[in-house]
């Protein structure tokens, strides 16, 4: 067994020294450390889900009841249970509650992402999220409670792999929710945030590459607390983003995934009622959240070689939309430098973490897992030939 | 070594998907969905099983001759790891994957390394090669895992059966 799949004490605190990092993402991922030598996953019963729900709402005083509790598919991430609750003035609404299993693909925080998704309201479609336990107090591991959001992620009969990979959208569907994409997107990152509860998340400094390199720490970080095969292009692509990083002009909510699978929309009319997946937003440059939705494994190219973002819309009208759409000006180099940031990350998600959290037996979806790792290759594959491209070495 | 693995495999994948998935309550979501992804599973494992040692083999060949071509240079952090990968080179493990795996993380200790102190033109020609190999190793890779089905571009791979063609040129010169 390695030395990561039993942390010692001195071993967390040597690497939590050498990539520092915002507080809160330090807090989940020396979370996820420290409980990384206990018990492997275990699913809970719908009779126990329903339990902890009863004592998480008789704990605030609302006279609710619950019913209709049932594990919801999709999600590679999180555990996910809808469940009817209703109160005594005759209101049922149906609810998600979303749990971390003990180790996930992702390690974030979940008070980020109730923070970010209430900050969001109102800008563009979220799910509203009325209750936190950031601390799983009540559900014996951190939770968020939505309100059930009706809607659909890919259309009815299309196609698609596991997270929303793969999705396929026919023409027909490409005009209704290619526009809306962009402008979803372009409205996130108009979003003031200055204003707003955000106070799990730091603010990176304009005019310095400060804000970068503390993600470059964030990813690095990972990579060394869950690698599991050694991959030298990882380690040398940290060293290259180093080098290599541009200031931050413009500080804007980075949604972090923003891609297809990670909206609904309504089969019937395809307005989009909902963007989801919030757990990895943070404050930062805005080109990082656009590289991210050109990533060459979210798309495809068409018969006459056009690169179809998300398998959505065209790239070249992606990018003169969003900048119509938000006003900002998009830098080539800057979505190069974040293109190679963003499949770095990507082999660092489904090559290391899904795979330790598979080696521990730790998450609800390690089958999910170990079949998204195919997806990582694709990755190093587009990181090799993008590193290749920019010719800088560093 | 009867029944070996491919009737085997065969036998757990129609257990699965004729007699399990059927009995899954439908309203369980998540568990149709591991159903189906363990039954795709296992047909990738039926179409790999036979070729896993010859495809370590393939990729370790590749390895090896990438890291005996590197001559570390530079601080005392970068000729250390350059001692270590060469050290593994001449004793490596007698599995072939184990043997990937562990000049692989000498590798990696090298980049490090060199990040510390290496001299700039070798830190150069590690880079490269390093930037190369990771490319060569990735087509393979996706070609092993093409059945995951996320290769957008996957009309430009070489087959298994090709890439092992590939093991016997170099491993017998």
């Amino acid at each position: 067994m390695d030395e990561k799949q039993n942390p010692s004490p001195a071993w967390i605190a040597e690497v939590r020294r050498r990539f520092p990092t915002e507080r809160t993402i330090d807090e989940a991922l020396t979370a996820k450390l420290r409980n990384r030598a206990g018990p492997p996953y275990a699913p809970s019963s719908i009779a126990e889900i329903e339990a902890m729900l009863r004592a998480f709402f008789a704990e605030r005083g609302a006279d609710a009841t619950i019913s209709c509790v049932a594990p919801l598919g999709g999600g590679a991430s999180k555990e996910q249970f809808r469940f009817m609750l209703s109160t005594p003035d005759g209101g049922d609404a149906l609810h998600v509650l979303r749990r971390e299993p003990p180790e996930s693909v992702v390690e974030t925080h979940r008070l980020r992402e109730y923070q970010m998704m209430r900050a969001m309201a109102g800008t563009v479609p979220v799910p509203d999220v009325p209750f936190v336990d950031a601390e799983g107090a009540f559900f014996g591991r951190p939770a968020l409670i939505s309100r059930f959001v009706s809607g659909v992620a890919k259309p009815p009969g299309g196609s698609g792999n596991v997270s929303g990979l793969g999705t396929g959208f026919d023409a027909v569907w490409q005009s209704r929710l290619g526009p809306q994409f962009v402008d979803l997107l372009a409205r996130i990152h108009q979003f003031d945030w200055r204003d707003a509860a955000l106070d799990a998340f730091e603010q990176p400094p304009v005019g310095t590459d400060a804000g970068v390199q503390q993600v470059i720490n964030w990813w690095e970080r990972i990579w060394e607390e869950d690698s599991y095969e050694p991959l030298p292009i990882v380690r040398y692509t940290a060293q290259w983003l180093r080098a290599n990083a541009p200031p931050i002009e413009r500080v804007t909510v980075v949604h972090h995934d923003f891609r297809a699978g990670n909206f609904l929309f309504d089969p019937h009319t395809a307005e989009v009622t909902a963007v989801l997946d919030w757990e990895l937003s943070h404050l930062g440059d805005y080109h990082e959240d656009i590289a991210w939705s050109l990533q060459e494994g979210y798309g495809y190219r068409d018969a006459e070689g056009r690169f179809i973002v998300c398998g959505l819309i065209e790239r070249e009208e992606f990018l003169r939309r969003y900048e119509e759409q938000s006003g900002f000006v998009i830098d080539p180099r800057r979505i190069e430098y974040y293109s190679i940031m963003n499949c770095w990350k990507s082999v660092i998600i489904v090559l290391a973490t899904g795979i330790r959290c598979a080696i521990g037996g730790k998450s609800h979806q390690d089958v999910l897992l170990t079949w998204l790792a195919g997806f990582g290759h694709v990755c190093v594959d587009s990181l090799t030939r993008l590193l290749k491209e920019a010719h800088r070495g560093s | 070594m009867n029944p070996g693995f491919a009737v085997r495999l065969h036998s757990m994948r129609r257990a699965l998907t004729t007699m399990i998935m059927p009995a899954i309550d439908p309203n369980n979501q998540i568990a149709q969905e591991q159903a189906a992804l363990l039954s795709a599973h296992l047909g990738m494992l039926m179409t790999q099983w036979g070729h896993m040692d010859e495809y370590a083999r393939l990729c370790l060949a590749d390895l090896v001759e990438v890291a005996r071509r590197l001559e570390a240079k530079g601080g005392s952090a970068t000729l250390a790891a350059g001692d270590a990968l060469t050290a593994g080179l001449q004793s490596p493990p007698r599995r072939a994957e184990a043997a990937f795996h562990a000049i692989s993380a000498a590798l990696e200790e090298l980049v490090r390394a060199a990040d510390l102190d290496g001299d700039a033109v070798f830190r150069a020609a590690l880079h490269r090669a390093v930037l190369l190999h990771g490319n060569r190793q990735a087509a393979r890779d996706r070609s092993w895992f093409i059945q995951c089905g996320f290769d957008v571009n996957a009309g430009e791979l070489t087959s298994i059966d090709r890439l092992l063609v590939e093991t016997e040129t170099m491993t017998n010169g």
